[in-house]
C-alpha cells in the first residue's frame, strides 16, 4: 500500500490542477495556466476556455504518455493509481506539466515535434524523439521526481506489520478476522470495574505458568496508553506493572485496584492445555518470522480492493 | 575405558579416571591368584595429562556461541536499521516502510543469513554483523536488477535487446558468477569462503 502519509483517497479538482476520471490524470487547470505560465494573455491568445482547455488535456496526455515510456506495461494499472493517489507524484506532476506548457510557448515545442520532420527537397528527415517532445528539462524533472522508475517502489496488493511476539500477532489476525483467537489461547475477559472476575481461577492459571500477555495497550484513566511491562504474584494479589509506573492489581476479594482503567474491559491470554490449532493457510495473508523472535504479517488483496472501490478498470 | 558416548578415546576432562581391574588381563590375574589385593581392591589411575576439555552443555552453548539461548538472541538481533548502518546503507530509503516492493525479500534473507552465517563461526558481534550484511546485499542487489528488467525479458512488450539477459561480469577470460557477481558478494566470499567448507564438513558446529 502507498504509505498513509502520502496517500490521497479521493483524487479531485483543486484550484492547480483537474482530475479526469476516465483516463485517471491530472492536468493543470483552466484557473492556474495564467499564473503557471506567467503570461495573464494566454487564453486570450489561444482563442479562448474552449482552446485553452483542450490545450491542457493535451499536454497532460503527451506528459503521461512519455511518463509511460519509462515503465513496463505491467504496470501501467497500478502506476497510474499511484500517481493519482499520491501527494508527492502529484506534486511533481504538476511541476512537469508547467515545464511542458513553458515548453509549447518556446519556439519548437510540444507542436513543432508532431511535424514529420522530411524534407523532400533534400530528401532528409528529422528524427523526432520523445525528448521533442515535452522538452529536456521536463524529463529531467521526471527522473528527479521518481516518475521515471521502472519499477513501483511500493506493493499495492500488500499491508505488512510487525509484532513483537506471537500474541500480539495472532491478536491483531483475530480482529482482522483471519483467525478465532480462542482457538490458540484460553483468553479471559474481566471487566475494568472488578465485576464477573474469579481471582481463584485465574490465579491457578498464573501459579501454572500459563500466562502468556494482557490487552496491550491498556487505556488508563487519564486517556494514557501505556503498555505491559511485568507482572508480579504476591500473597493475595496479582500485580501488573505499566510503563511509567501505571498499575493494576487483581485481589483476592475479586476485585480489580490501581490506576483506574478507561476500557470497560480487558483481556488475558493463557496458553491452551490441549493441543494449539495450526494456523491455517491462506490467500489473504502470510505471518513469518522476523529473525528476531519477532512476527511479520503481510496481507494481501488490497489492490482488488483498489479496484472494486473504483468501480472501472484501471 | 572410556566412555564411547563422546566419540572420541582421549580422556575428556569429566572423564578422567581409569579403573584398574576392568581389563581381560586383570581377569586373568584375579584367577590365578584370587587373594592379591588388585582382585579386591579397586585402583583407579587418574590421569592428569593430556586430558581435553569437554563439549560445552547445550544451555550455555547455544549453537556452538558459547552463549545462553537468550544471550545469543540478544548478540545476533538483526533489523533493517543495523544492515542500513552499514553494507545497507545503499537500499536504506527502500527500507524506510514495510510496504516497500523488497520489504518481504530482505526479511526472507534475514532469515536466510542467519541460519547460512553462523555467530559460533566468528564469535564476534561486528564481524557477524559485517558478514550477514553483505550477504544480504549482495541478494538485494540482484533482486533489484531483476525486478527492474531493463531489457524486458519479463514483459509483454518487445525486448529491449537481443542480448540474454544475465548477471555477467567478465574480467580478462574469466566469467564471474555467483557471489562474484556483486561487489557485495565478492567481499562476503572472501572472508566466508574460507570457513564455508568447514561448517559444511561439520567439523565447526
Amino acid at each position: 500500500m502507498i504509505p498513509i502519509q502520502d496517500f490521497i483517497a479521493n483524487p479531485d479538482n483543486d484550484k492547480y490542477m483537474t482530475y479526469n476520471k476516465v483516463f485517471h490524470r491530472y492536468s493543470i487547470s483552466l484557473e492556474y495556466f495564467a499564473k503557471a505560465l506567467g503570461d495573464d494573455e494566454i487564453i486570450t491568445k489561444l482563442g479562448g476556455n474552449d482552446n485553452a482547455e483542450w490545450m491542457l488535456n493535451h499536454t497532460s496526455e503527451v506528459t503521461y504518455a512519455v511518463i509511460d515510456s519509462y515503465t513496463d506495461s505491467k504496470y501501467r494499472d497500478k502506476m497510474r493509481y499511484y500517481f493519482s493517489h499520491s501527494k508527492r507524484l502529484r506534486e511533481w506532476l504538476l511541476k512537469t506539466m508547467i515545464d511542458v506548457l513553458i515548453y509549447d510557448e518556446s519556439d519548437g515545442g510540444l507542436y513543432t515535434a508532431y511535424a514529420t520532420g522530411i524534407n523532400f527537397n533534400e530528401m532528409k528527415a528529422f528524427d523526432m524523439i520523445l525528448t521533442n517532445y515535452v522538452g529536456r528539462m521536463a524529463q529531467q524533472i521526471m527522473i528527479n521526481g521518481g516518475l521515471a522508475e521502472r519499477v513501483m517502489r511500493y506493493d499495492l496488493d500488500r499491508l505488512s506489520n510487525e509484532f513483537y511476539t506471537l500474541n500480539e500477532a495472532l491478536v491483531y489476525m483475530d480482529v482482522k478476522g483471519y483467525i478465532n483467537i480462542n482457538d490458540y489461547y484460553d483468553v479471559y475477559t474481566i471487566n475494568s470495574d472488578g465485576t464477573n472476575f474469579d481471582y481463584n481461577e485465574i490465579r491457578v492459571l498464573f501459579n501454572a505458568d500459563r500466562f502468556v500477555a494482557t490487552q496491550n495497550p491498556i487505556t488508563f484513566v487519564d486517556d494514557e496508553v501505556k503498555y505491559y511491562i511485568l507482572h508480579n504474584l504476591l500473597g493475595d494479589r496479582i500485580y501488573f506493572q505499566f510503563e511509567e509506573g501505571y498499575y493494576f492489581e487483581l485481589l483476592n476479594n475479586d476485585k480489580v485496584s490501581g490506576n483506574p482503567i478507561q476500557d470497560t474491559q480487558f483481556k488475558l491470554y493463557f496458553t491452551k492445555e490441549d493441543k494449539v490449532k495450526l494456523l491455517p493457510n491462506s490467500k489473504k495473508y502470510s505471518l513469518v518470522p522476523n529473525g528476531n523472535g519477532g512476527y511479520v504479517l503481510h496481507e494481501f488483496g488490497f489492490w482488488q480492493q483498489c479496484l472494486n472501490e473504483k468501480g472501472v478498470n484501471w | 575405558m572410556f566412555e564411547s558416548g563422546n566419540g572420541t578415546v582421549a580422556p575428556m576432562d569429566y572423564d578422567s579416571k581409569i579403573y584398574v581391574g576392568s581389563s581381560v588381563n586383570q581377569l586373568f590375574l584375579n584367577l590365578l591368584n584370587p587373594y592379591h589385593h588388585f582382585s579386591w581392591s579397586k585402583v583407579t589411575v587418574n590421569v592428569e595429562w593430556p586430558v581435553f576439555d569437554s563439549f560445552g552443555i547445550e544451555e550455555n552453548d547455544y549453537r556452538g556461541s558459547g552463549l545462553t539461548r537468550e544471550q545469543y538472541d540478544n548478540i545476533t538481533y538483526y533489523d533493517e536499521n543495523i544492515f542500513t548502518l552499514s553494507w545497507g546503507l545503499p537500499f536504506k530509503e527502500f527500507l524506510d516502510s514495510k510496504d516497500s516492493i523488497i520489504y518481504p525479500m530482505f526479511i526472507d534473507l534475514v532469515n536466510e543469513a542467519k541460519a547460512y552465517i553462523r555467530y559460533s563461526i566468528f564469535k564476534d558481534q561486528f564481524k557477524w554483523r559485517k558478514l550477514v550484511s553483505l550477504y544480504i546485499a549482495h541478494h538485494l542487489e540482484l533482486f533489484m536488477e531483476i525486478i527492474k528488467d531493463v531489457h524486458n525479458d519479463r514483459s509483454m512488450n518487445v525486448r529491449v535487446t537481443d542480448e540474454q539477459e544475465h548477471r555477467k561480469i567478465t574480467i580478462g577470460q574469466e566469467v564471474m558468477k555467483n557471489f562474484d557477481t556483486t561487489v557485495y558478494g565478492r567481499l562476503f566470499w572472501q572472508e566466508y569462503k574460507p570457513l564455508a567448507k568447514y561448517v559444511i564438513w561439520g567439523v565447526i558446529e
